[in-house]
């Protein structure tokens, strides 16, 4: 009996540092991957630069401010910190990791829309996996949201158990996935045709403010404004069929003017400008292609530049 | 709790741990040592049955209490006669359970639809509690064993339940008898250190041809078989052929685990299956697929009927005419063999689909029966037996060996396809769009990430197989001189798991039988 429960702990041990050799080089060749979500925190960590304005929002910030265009027109640096399908929480989180590898930025640029304020859980929650385990900052961060069972905390692979599109993309896809020439500072350009589908499909939308998110999110503008970080709320351009849909619209207009009036933060609104009329810059009802946000960023930086706002 | 679950990889080394120290010592003083070792085995079964629906125990609760009583009943019955009255009242009971719980709403349906009535107010939809088939029939086999007097009956009702409900076959088998595993209960279990060992390997083998295969090639099948009329013949027949395979990986798969389970313990259960898919026809193949059901149709069902040799009635006799006699014979022994593979694919359940599967196997053996071939191969293929009476087994089979087992795979895939169809019209579409142009369409491959390895790792579990034919399961590799070339299989194998698995652990197939 000893002879078996000693070959059964040597053979654990061994599958255990098995495992861990294993989730270091999966973990590693995920942090080289250009693909999509990995890459949006990949060009976070794998860069040191200490830019000066910083883009923070969802998806549809992700997608829609071109940092290239910013740095021209404004001259400055800037990164795109956007993070797909997040509401505030995934955003703040993001945001307090990248000063912490790069410094607090003097810019703050926040897209704020109508599914801001509220909390993202569960979604897409691989692209934390190469991190986390090595990163328990991060982990403690995210895990009050994402709910991360012990084994996905502690063991080693346990979190690459049944992520098998995961695995695969870490083993076979190396840095020049076909997301990378579309990746410029965090910035995902998506080079797309109008597809109708989105708006088809949309229902009539009221989203339900979360008051903890907004306490969350006024916590943040506290802390930044403290730290001397000068933020601008905009309003990127939604198509007008998508608007239309909103019907709580007038409320969240009301509670971000009153947040923004509490920390005099200046609000630039983007939603009723002639491109929202116009399916051309727009790759869904809600996200602009290549061409609109190009355009967008053009004319947002102008704007910046033109109110002194980032003097 | 699922074999390939998260659960039972932390219950299994509690239990194994708790019953061979913690509570092994705590007896070890104890005069009823043999009692508490079986009252233990009983509460991890009945936790681990539980675990589904605590309700179900209620239902294995009656069956176990119905049988240990029939089988006192039936020895302190006065007469033949009374003692056959208990046996058969045992088996009433619990098929009559069986039947309500598993076949009820399928034949009120059909009566139903045969009426033109509604059939709503006759359903019970009741829940069908899962290994129901499985201990059911254990628990016949014993009353029927005690009847037959092939077996004492016990008085031990912690050792009964222990057999009836030993949680590693409690859910899929095998199908244990009262003569293999109730003595085994009956004494008290010491470690063994190679069995022990042997369990862990065949325990990994089964993982593997449950998690890598099977698993894997659901993934395929279940995407083509959800939509059939979307797909080519080609594509079809690939997904039948993956099918085959994933119902050998998932069964077999169970049972390597179950039996290895078994071992741990110092439990000997029956072997279930034996490379069915290396049988050069379909006799062999029912000798080999789901043993312990095969041998039950045939001990307490074939045999009664009168299996191949009836008793001549006298009528038939006294005429005295041999051709006649024959000619008696073969038809009650095709009779019976009808009989037994219907009673088979019902016995899968509750669909005319697995009658019809029933049947169709029973054509394919029936010629072999009357050309009196049935029997012709009960080797194992490519094996030489040499003069000391030990089995060689050959690197390769002949041509002709090959060309049998390839023929025999093939008229098992069949039979997988009306096995796997959700009703007999399917059947019809699957096999006419087999049969159509289509078949020569390039087959839907999901990805070279998905079908490259899938085709390797059933290569693999082809050639550890074929290399251990006439042994007990696929990893008994211990003529490999080296441990560190044995312990790289483990760990290799233990890869091939971790890329395998699924967010969402799939139940195994039989566990709706």
């Amino acid at each position: 009996m000893k002879k078996f429960l000693y070959e059964i702990l040597l053979f654990t041990l061994l599958i255990f540092i098995c495992a861990c050799c294993l989730d270091f080089f999966l973990s590693y060749r995920l942090r080289q991957n250009q693909n999509r979500m990995y890459a949006a925190w990949n060009q976070m960590y794998n860069d040191s630069t200490c830019y000066d304005l910083v883009i923070n929002g969802s998806s549809r910030a992700w997608t829609q401010y071109d940092p290239l265009i910013l740095d021209s027109i404004l001259d400055l640096t800037s990164f795109n910190l956007g993070i797909d399908g997040s509401a505030i929480n995934r955003q703040i989180t993001k945001y307090n990791k990248y000063c912490e590898l790069h410094g607090n930025p003097k810019y703050l640029i926040q897209n704020i829309d109508l599914w801001t304020m509220s909390y993202t859980m569960g979604y897409e929650r691989e692209q934390f996996f190469s991190y986390f385990f090595y990163d328990r900052d991060l982990l403690k961060e995210y895990d009050y949201y994402e709910n991360f069972s012990w084994g996905e905390k502690y063991l080693p692979c346990y979190r690459y158990l049944g992520y098998d599109d995961v695995i695969t993309e870490a083993l076979f896809h190396d840095n020049k996935g076909h997301f990378f020439e579309y990746l410029t500072n965090g910035y995902f350009s998506r080079v797309e045709e109008w597809d109708g589908s989105v708006l088809y499909a949309m229902d009539s939308v009221i989203v339900a403010t979360d008051t903890n998110a907004v306490n969350l999110f006024i916590d943040f503008l506290q802390e930044e404004t403290g730290n001397g970080v000068k933020i601008i709320f905009v309003y990127a351009p939604i198509y007008i069929g998508a608007r239309e849909k909103m019907l709580n619209e007038e409320e969240m207009f009301a509670m971000y003017d009153s947040i923004a009036e509490k920390f005099d933060i200046p609000i630039l609104d983007y939603n009723d400008i002639p491109m929202c009329y116009d399916t051309t810059y727009f790759y869904n009802a809600t996200h602009l292609n290549r061409l609109g946000a190009e355009l967008f960023t053009t004319k947002l930086a102008h704007d910046i530049d033109s109110l002194g706002l980032s003097k | 709790m699922l074999f390939n679950s998260f659960e039972y990889l932390i219950f299994l080394p509690i239990v194994f741990l708790l019953y061979w120290f913690v509570f092994d010592y705590a007896i070890s003083k104890c005069k009823h040592q043999l009692l508490w070792q079986n009252l233990f085995v009983v509460i991890a079964s009945y936790i681990f049955y539980g675990w589904w629906d605590w309700r179900f125990l209620i239902l294995i609760a009656i069956t176990t209490l119905l049988s240990f009583l029939s089988g006192i009943g039936i020895e302190y019955a006065p007469t033949k006669c009374s003692k056959k009255a208990v046996m058969i009242a045992n088996v009433v009971i619990n098929l009559g359970i069986l039947g309500v719980y598993k076949y009820y709403d399928f034949f009120a349906r059909e009566f139903a639809e045969l009426f033109g009535i509604e059939s709503d107010f006759l359903l019970l939809h009741l829940i069908l509690p899962v290994g129901i088939s499985f201990y059911t029939f254990q628990a016949l086999s014993y009353s029927i064993d005690v009847y037959r007097k092939q077996i004492q009956p016990t008085h031990d009702i912690v050792a009964f339940t222990a057999f009836l409900s030993f949680f590693p076959q409690l859910v899929a088998g095998p199908i244990e008898r009262a003569t293999n595993l109730l003595p085994q209960f009956q004494k008290k279990r010491t470690f063994d250190y190679a069995q022990a060992v042997d369990g862990m390997r065949q325990i990994l083998w089964g993982l593997f041809k449950k998690i890598v295969v099977a698993d894997n090639c659901a993934v395929y099948v279940d995407q083509v078989f959800g939509d059939i009329g979307a797909h080519s013949g080609s594509t079809l027949l690939l997904a039948a052929v993956l099918f085959t395979f994933q119902i050998y990986g998932d069964f077999s798969g169970y049972s390597d685990i179950a039996i290895g389970t078994a071992k741990l313990f110092g439990i000997k259960l029956m072997r279930n299956f034996n490379v069915p898919y290396f049988s050069r026809d379909i006799a062999e193949f029912w000798r080999r697929w789901h043993i312990s059901l095969t041998t039950w149709f045939r001990d307490y069902v074939y045999i009664p009927l009168g299996g191949s040799r009836p008793n001549i009635p006298e009528a038939i006799r006294l005429k005295g005419d041999k051709a006649i006699e024959a000619r008696y014979t073969k038809w009650i022994a095709v009779r019976n063999t009808f009989i037994i593979f219907l009673l088979s694919g019902f016995w899968h359940g509750a669909n005319w689909t697995f009658v019809l599967w029933g049947a169709y196997h029973a054509l394919l053996f029936v010629p072999l029966l009357l050309m009196g071939k049935n029997r012709r191969y009960r080797d194992t293929v490519a094996t030489v037996t040499l003069p000391d009476g030990t089995v060689k087994a050959k690197w390769l089979p002949s041509l002709k060996e090959a060309g049998l087992m390839l023929l025999t795979f093939a008229l098992a895939v069949v039979g997988w396809i009306i096995f796997r169809a959700e009703n007999i019209g399917q059947v019809g579409e699957i096999v006419s769009t087999i049969l159509s142009g289509s078949i020569l369409n390039v087959p839907m491959l999901i990805s070279q990430y998905y079908y490259i390895p899938l085709f390797v790792v059933i290569i693999v579990m082809l050639l550890f197989e074929w290399f251990t034919r006439n042994r007990l399961h696929g990893l008994e590799i211990t003529n490999v001189p080296y441990r560190w070339i044995r312990w790289s299989i483990y760990m290799l194998i233990i890869l091939a798991l971790f890329f395998s698995i699924k967010t969402e652990t799939p139940q195994f197939i039989y566990f709706q039988f």
